[in-house]
């Protein structure tokens, strides 16, 4: 599935407020398959963006397209708990698939697939959405859209209120889910360390317009522009990048996770071996 | 100086729930107090902040500001104004039309001069930056922003204790520096807060620390302490510093490493 967004401009026009231009000629192209980390400053378009590629805001000028490829396209929204309406946590994860047609027996084996991949404890599963905490709500906001099989999944900050193993367990069931089911993901998120750990290019948004269309390692070479907007590098990319500009033999560009832990393990095993400093 | 705010014994049952929310939960707070309460998702965090500003009425024990206890009606009206809670989600306490006039809400339900409101009102949309934003209606704003105005409609009306529930969720690091300039003014000024978060780094500043288990708080002491048990934390649902992971994973024992300044200067000296 390839997702097209052809020189999208979204203006909001409320009665008695002044225009603002969310976003302004931002063409993308999104293959299924891939992941795609979303950054930007607050306000800078990030959700009016996912919600225009959902097709939730016509824009105001310019055209999304979605080609090939089986499954919707579903946002996973700000705050989804917001939106809880079922009595029990089965039943709001059922509620989409139910609205495909399906027979009972497919909803309820989406139903169990959708809750187990996101690792929410079986006994949550019978009570109401509403009694949970505000991790556990983010897990079946989740699984509610896994539920609907989409061909690509757009995630509107999916880390908020989740705690360590909650984030760890995120990143383990998105990257499993991909490699299962070949499905596109596109995340906006302040948590750069969440993005690098699940993403590989990056998508800048600065005042309604793409900045920047890189990789992470693309975007250690742009750490002034980064700076310029209160960005920052992933942790792992920053640390790398202040070793470089000591001067230690190490390079900073690394383009996931993986490569930036083999370096700065490379590096640190070769001062152990007695390696020269500064 | 005399604690004004403490928790005594205080336990609380969701009706209809046969586990406990929190469970006998002890706490002294003297003025101008940063705490911080750490735990995993479902540890009890958010049902704690609402027993403290009096949203949640205790099963047993009491939650007392100034003496006074959130348990009776009457004084609740006085604690409403000592305490200010600001939400995870924060579009549940946004009552007005627009971002000037949400400010202004709770200021206005104080007896004060039209002037003195104006300047109030003023000062809360400059100091979060969100002069630009005045005339927005608050629940079109993106997250972050959203997250900005409700810290600045509880700022503007000073209490004496502000709690608020994961506060840099959704934040870019610009809106997170006058976060942490926001509290370093908070304790110049006597007041309190109580910070709620899974995040060590956040409360790293902290004068102490309370971490919640299943309802329970199982252990309170200074932030630095926490460091030098990573194993432990962790297995509460505690993250650490990344500084203090990457060192950790990297074989760095010593010093205890916080800030990847400490971590650079360790790995490259």
């Amino acid at each position: 599935m390839e997702i097209n967004a052809k020189e999208l401009t979204v203006v909001f026009s409320r009665d008695g407020e002044a225009k603002k231009t969310a976003l302004s000629g931002v063409t993308l192209h999104l293959k299924g398959g891939a992941a795609a980390a979303l950054l930007g400053p607050i306000g800078s378009g990030k959700s009016t963006l996912l919600r225009t590629l959902a097709g939730l805001i016509k824009p105001t000028s310019g055209s999304v397209t979605v080609d090939g490829g089986e499954g919707p396209v579903v946002l996973a929204i700000q705050e989804p708990q917001r939106g809880f309406f079922a009595a029990t946590v089965r039943e709001e994860v059922a509620f989409g698939p139910e609205n495909l047609d399906m027979e009972a027996a497919e909803v309820a084996a989406r139903v169990d697939w959708a809750l187990t991949a996101v690792d929410l404890k079986k006994e949550r599963w019978t009570v109401s959405p509403f009694q949970l905490s505000g991790g556990e709500q983010r897990r079946v906001a989740l699984a509610a859209a896994l539920a609907m099989k989409p061909g690509f999944l757009l995630l509107d900050e999916p880390t908020i209120g989740l705690d360590g193993p909650g984030q760890t367990a995120l990143i383990t069931t998105l990257r499993k889910i991909k490699a299962e089911t070949g499905i596109g993901l596109l995340v906006a998120s302040h948590d750069p360390d969440f993005l690098f750990s699940l993403t590989q290019r990056v998508l800048l948004l600065v005042d309604g317009r793409l900045a920047a269309d890189t990789t992470w390692g693309g975007l250690v070479e742009k750490v002034d522009t980064l700076r310029a907007y209160n960005l920052e590098l992933p942790f792992l990319l920053s640390l790398l990048y202040r070793l470089e500009a000591a001067g230690a033999p190490v390079a900073a560009a690394q383009e996931s996770e993986e490569q930036a832990w083999a370096e700065l393990n490379r590096f640190c095993g070769e001062r152990m071996k007695g390696g020269s400093g500064p | 100086m005399a604690p004004f705010f403490i928790l005594d014994q205080v336990s609380y049952c969701y009706p209809g729930s046969l586990t406990t929310g929190v469970c006998q939960v002890n706490l002294v707070l003297e003025p101008g107090t940063f705490l911080g309460v750490l735990g995993a998702n479902g540890s009890g965090k958010s049902t704690l902040a609402r027993l403290c500003c009096g949203l949640l009425k205790p099963t047993t024990g009491q939650v007392l500001v100034d003496g006074y206890s959130t348990a009776n009606e009457e004084e609740l009206r006085y604690i409403y104004r000592q305490v200010g809670m600001v939400f995870q989600q924060p579009d549940n306490q946004f009552v007005a039309a627009t971002v000037e006039r949400e400010i202004a809400f709770g200021v206005e339900n104080r007896t004060l001069s039209s002037e003195v409101i104006r300047q109030t009102v003023g000062l809360g949309l400059s100091y979060f930056g969100l002069e630009t934003l005045r005339n927005a209606d608050p629940h079109s704003l993106s997250g972050g922003e959203k997250r900005l105005l409700s810290l600045a409609d509880v700022w503007v009306l000073k209490p004496k204790l502000i709690l608020v529930d994961e506060p840099l969720a959704m934040l870019d690091p610009g809106a997170k520096q006058r976060i942490t300039r926001f509290w370093q003014d908070l304790r110049d000024q006597g007041q309190s807060m109580i910070w709620f978060t899974h995040g060590l780094a956040e409360v790293l500043s902290a004068d102490l620390v309370l971490v919640m288990e299943n309802g329970r708080a199982v252990w309170t002491g200074p932030p630095g302490e926490l460091l030098a048990m990573p194993e432990q934390a962790r297995a509460w649902g505690i993250t650490l510093p990344p500084a203090t992971e990457a060192a950790d994973r990297l074989g760095v024992k010593e010093p205890v490493v916080t800030n990847e300044d400490e971590l650079v200067s360790v790995l490259w000296k």
